[in-house]
């Protein structure tokens, strides 16, 4: 079950919704005052410089935490995989407090705390199985992706699931290893991604997911991620050379299969940006963008062909060119894209000093 | 936005049907400004820096004339154009008059500083008086900062203002260049932190570019606060005097922070003054011997940092209850 009033977690989203229309001129200053009053939760999200403070302590607590019950319990690296999923478990306990007594969203504390239960679990069991053993492989990731998959139910959070659809892919990968040889792996692991790509968004595209709505949008990304990794020349080599222990696929791989990964290393990001364009989806323009960036890097890793200052001033010119071209072209809309800024909801109608002075006169009345 | 959720409540009563039809048939175009301008931002460094390693690696055959020539050209070509484009200089905010005009001056500033130290470094041209080779730019950064009311020229000029302190104070000790680890830097550090708190003092208060009172501000508190924990690591034996400086320009920070309901500032005068008053407690119990000085001493500092940033936490949200209210930066 999750562990925030669900209603609670609606309403933040409708008041995102709310600010997001009123910026963009379909609601009056009227409607949107009427619509955010009635969007008050008991949920506590502090200001973003005040959630970095508590996030840091909370690093601080959890560090000398780990330090302090390492020094009592006579520490030794034998029994490390205990500690750690003992340590992941009371992390675990103080978020349940910290989230079911005190109310905390997104403060820093509850982040912070989800991050170490999750990296601390995760770490316990990859040391707890034996390494490179293929029924430890499968157990130390399957259980990770449980442990994953239910933080991100439970506390609704885009990290978490990221996390889990990482271990899950992996799962897989593992899983089909027992069967199948290691050439065959990156093809399935991007059918994989592909698949969990379009099961998001096709739930979001189909009604409206407030609670889980930044969760999905969290697998989808993750997912868009993996699926380009998965046939990226570097990752390949790597994955298949240092965790499966075989050689590296592409390198010491034929013609045909050099040909696959170097094409879909190269070409696949310019297809993410295509679509993005087409879809009028900032995210894969983004992510298409990011990964135009890697694919150069990835070449220059395997062939050197410029110098390091050449292929600066060329990829510097080239940057500039076509950021200049695309401002002066979309000064004016085209196409359904534009230079000009976002619209913002204006400053003096602060709605939230309104809720809260409310709020706050309720309280002590 | 969420169509469907907009549906939803129109299904509901909540809003009316026309305002969601209005969404659903108002195709407006998707802004990717922010992403040009990174992809220009980074267009500008690649480029930069690979000019930058070019001439580098073939400065035998250029020549240092042909060199000193051409970041001549580019400074000055980039100071014209915004001399000729900039709108009406004013003490108020002036703004930008093109998107490119504020990039130009950046990489025109970048290439004067450039200049003048290749010029100097090459040449001597303010002979050993290696101090006036930064304080010329840092005059000229200042002018076109408030000419042009550029606030990364603003940050570059303060940063100037650094390194003319910090070797002025060097040359005269003859010592290496490093960050408050002598006696003269922490001073210059301080004096530098107060001229700039008083500039953002002066800026708001008389109304002279006030909107670069911020940066002031910023870059004066973290060095006043860096000076005097350098103060406090550097004198061994009045460490604690120094801890007291740190603390109570913290209490100063913080009620600023409150009066003006600024959280960052809030956050930064809480945690600085939670490095001093941790390094006060490790060495005190480190420096008194006998029982702590051991594993005894190890437990009693793990617990302190467990238990006095839980205790930070309670007060960071105490904090943000009474300062929600009227919330800024």
């Amino acid at each position: 079950m999750i562990a925030y009033n669900k209603e609670w977690l609606r309403l933040l989203y409708a008041r995102g919704q709310y600010t997001d229309a009123y910026a963009e001129g379909y609601l009056s200053a009227e409607q949107y005052k009427t619509l955010y009053n009635g969007t008050g939760t008991g949920l506590y999200t502090p200001n973003i410089f005040i959630r970095i403070g508590m996030g840091l302590l909370t690093v601080v607590i959890t560090v000398f935490g780990i330090a302090l019950l390492g020094l009592l319990s006579g520490f030794d690296f034998d029994s490390i995989a205990g500690f750690l999923i003992f340590y992941a478990l009371l992390c675990y306990g103080a978020l349940e407090l910290i989230v079911n007594t005190k109310r905390h969203y997104n403060s820093g504390v509850d982040n912070v705390l989800l991050f170490f239960t999750m990296i601390l679990f995760v770490s316990g069991v990859r040391s707890g199985f034996n390494a490179h053993s293929a029924a430890g492989d499968l157990l130390a990731s399957g259980l990770s992706v449980m442990y994953c998959s239910y933080l991100a139910y439970r506390f609704a959070d885009a990290m978490a699931a990221a996390f889990a659809v990482l271990s899950g892919v992996v799962f897989v990968l593992f899983l089909l290893h027992l069967f199948l040889p290691t050439a065959a792996l990156f093809p399935a692991a991007m059918l994989l991604c592909w698949a969990i790509y379009t099961w998001c968004t096709r739930l979001l595209a189909a009604a409206s997911r407030p609670v889980y709505d930044f969760v999905l949008r969290g697998i989808a990304l993750t997912a868009l991620v993996l699926l380009y990794l998965s046939g990226n020349v570097y990752t390949v080599d790597v994955f298949s050379n240092e965790l499966i222990g075989d050689a590296p696929l592409v390198t010491a791989g034929n013609t045909l299969t050099r040909a696959f990964y170097w094409a879909w290393t190269l070409a696949v990001p310019a297809v993410y940006i295509l679509a993005g364009v087409r879809r009028k989806n900032i995210v894969l323009i983004r992510t298409g963008v990011i990964f135009l960036a890697v694919a150069v890097i990835t070449f220059r890793a395997y062939h050197s062909l410029l110098s390091a200052e050449v292929a600066m001033i060329l990829g510097g010119s080239l940057l500039l060119l076509t950021s200049t071209v695309l401002i002066r072209l979309l000064r004016q809309p085209q196409k359904g894209f534009t230079f000009a800024e976002t619209p913002k909801a204006p400053a003096e109608l602060n709605v939230e000093d309104l809720l809260t002075e409310k709020i706050i006169t309720r309280a002590t009345q | 936005m969420d169509i469907k959720f907009f549906e939803g409540l129109a299904d509901k009563g909540v809003l009316d049907t026309g305002t969601v039809e209005r969404m659903k048939s108002d195709a407006r175009p998707l802004s990717v400004r922010r992403e040009l301008l990174i992809l220009l931002y980074f267009g500008v460094l690649l480029l930069s820096t690979g000019l930058g390693i070019l001439i580098y690696e073939h400065i035998d055959t250029i020549g240092h004339l042909s060199i000193v020539l051409f970041v001549a050209a580019i400074t000055s070509t980039c100071l014209a154009y915004c001399f000729r484009k900039a709108n009406k200089p004013s003490f108020q905010k002036v703004e930008s008059p093109n998107v490119w005009f504020d990039y130009i001056l950046l990489l025109g500033c970048l290439t004067l500083l450039v200049f003048v130290g290749y010029v100097q470094f090459k040449y001597q041209l303010f002979g050993t008086q290696w101090g006036l080779a930064s304080f010329v730019p840092l005059v000229l950064l200042a002018f076109f900062a408030y000419y042009f009311d550029h606030l990364g020229v603003l940050s570059l000029a303060i940063v100037n203002l650094g390194a003319w302190m910090g070797i002025t104070v060097n040359l005269l000790e003859l010592s290496r260049i490093s960050v408050f680890d002598s006696e003269p830097l922490i001073y210059s550090g301080l004096l530098m932190a107060t001229l700039l708190l008083a500039l953002s003092y002066f800026s708001e208060r008389k109304d002279i570019k006030a909107h670069f009172s911020f940066s002031y501000r910023n870059f004066g508190i973290h060095i006043m606060f860096l000076s005097l924990l350098s103060g406090m690591f550097w004198y061994t034996h009045w460490y604690l005097a120094w801890a007291l400086f740190v603390s109570l320009f913290a209490g100063y920070v913080f009620v600023n922070a409150r009066r003006n309901a600024s959280f960052y500032f809030l956050l930064v005068a809480v945690l600085y003054f939670y490095i001093a008053i941790s390094t006060v407690f490790v060495r005190l119990v480190f420096d008194t011997g006998g029982i702590l000085n051991g594993r005894g001493g190890l437990y009693l500092v793990l617990l302190y940092f467990i238990a006095s940033a839980t205790g930070l936490v309670v007060f960071l949200v105490n904090m943000n209850k009474k300062l929600k209210a009227h919330d800024s930066l």
